[in-house]
């Protein structure tokens, strides 16, 4: 499923608004795809992987497991991929 | 037998060579079995045991691939795939455990992680310290499914767990076995 997000980044905005826009979005998918998914305890990452954004869940050091796993294409504005990890 | 999970995506079409390939890995893992080859626990066990088949996209990794055909291994792989429900109905829960070798046989041996999973984490704790033994590895189960939405092979936290313990991953998934993770000692 292909989630259009809301994106409403202006130029005049700061690299750090536009990344909780990101945040936020992706966070909204994650809520919409994945409702079982909790949150907690885990630390939200964006990371920049180029032509598209990767946003995650960091586990403590001490864990095996996984997250969900948003993908933002940054050409199109939107999630091409939605998954988990485990 | 290891079950074939239907995908969610695209079918599975692997090109016949790759198929082939892991057929044959397969079936030499049975040949050495039926033989009554000494295993990598230096028992000489002639237990008949069908061998755990690489995940086609798993890294190459043959010395993790012989631990886990170890008869003793495998079959407590076998033991915790089963106990981690994969195919449900009901809750799913990952399961693991720490591989050791006998610094004098050869023999390995497992140490169960507490029973602490849910149905996509796990916390081993530490490494257990045995005299006489080091430990050589460690597995865990990835029980859910592509039709969940979950990717089969090894997640970040599960690279960055096995770099801070310094001993290489092993993971049973729907897809088969994958390896990670750093040299075994």
């Amino acid at each position: 499923m292909i989630i259009q997000i809301e994106y409403a980044i202006t130029q005049e905005r700061s690299m750090n608004t536009a990344e909780q826009s990101l945040i936020s979005a992706a966070e909204q998918a994650v809520i919409a795809k994945f409702p079982d998914f909790k949150a907690e305890g885990k630390k939200p990452i964006l990371h920049d992987m180029g032509d598209h954004w990767e946003f995650t869940y960091e586990l403590p050091p001490t864990m095996l497991g996984g997250a969900p796993v948003v993908v933002i294409d940054k050409r199109t504005k939107s999630i091409s991929h939605i998954y988990r990890t485990q | 037998m290891l079950e074939v999970t239907t995908r969610s995506g695209p079918p599975l079409d692997f090109p016949t060579g790759e198929r082939d390939a892991d057929a044959s890995k397969f079936q030499l893992a049975l040949n050495e079995d039926q033989s009554g080859t000494t295993g990598a626990n230096g028992t000489g066990a002639t237990q008949l045991s069908q061998g755990q088949a690489t995940a086609p996209k798993s890294a190459n990794r043959p010395e993790l691939e012989k631990i886990a055909n170890d008869p003793t291994v495998s079959a407590e792989i076998d033991k915790a795939w089963n106990a981690s429900n994969p195919n449900g109905p009901g809750a799913k829960h990952e399961k693991g455990f720490w591989i050791s070798k006998d610094d004098k046989t050869g023999a390995l041996s497992v140490t169960p992680f507490p029973d602490n999973g849910t149905n996509d984490s796990l916390t081993p704790g530490s490494p257990p310290s045995e005299k006489g033994k080091t430990v050589v590895g460690f597995f865990h189960t990835h029980p859910n499914t592509d039709g969940e939405g979950y990717k089969q092979e090894p997640s970040n936290a599960d690279e960055n767990f096995a770099r801070a313990v310094g001993v290489p991953g092993l993971i049973r998934s729907h897809d088969g076995m994958y390896y990670y993770g750093p040299k075994s000692p």
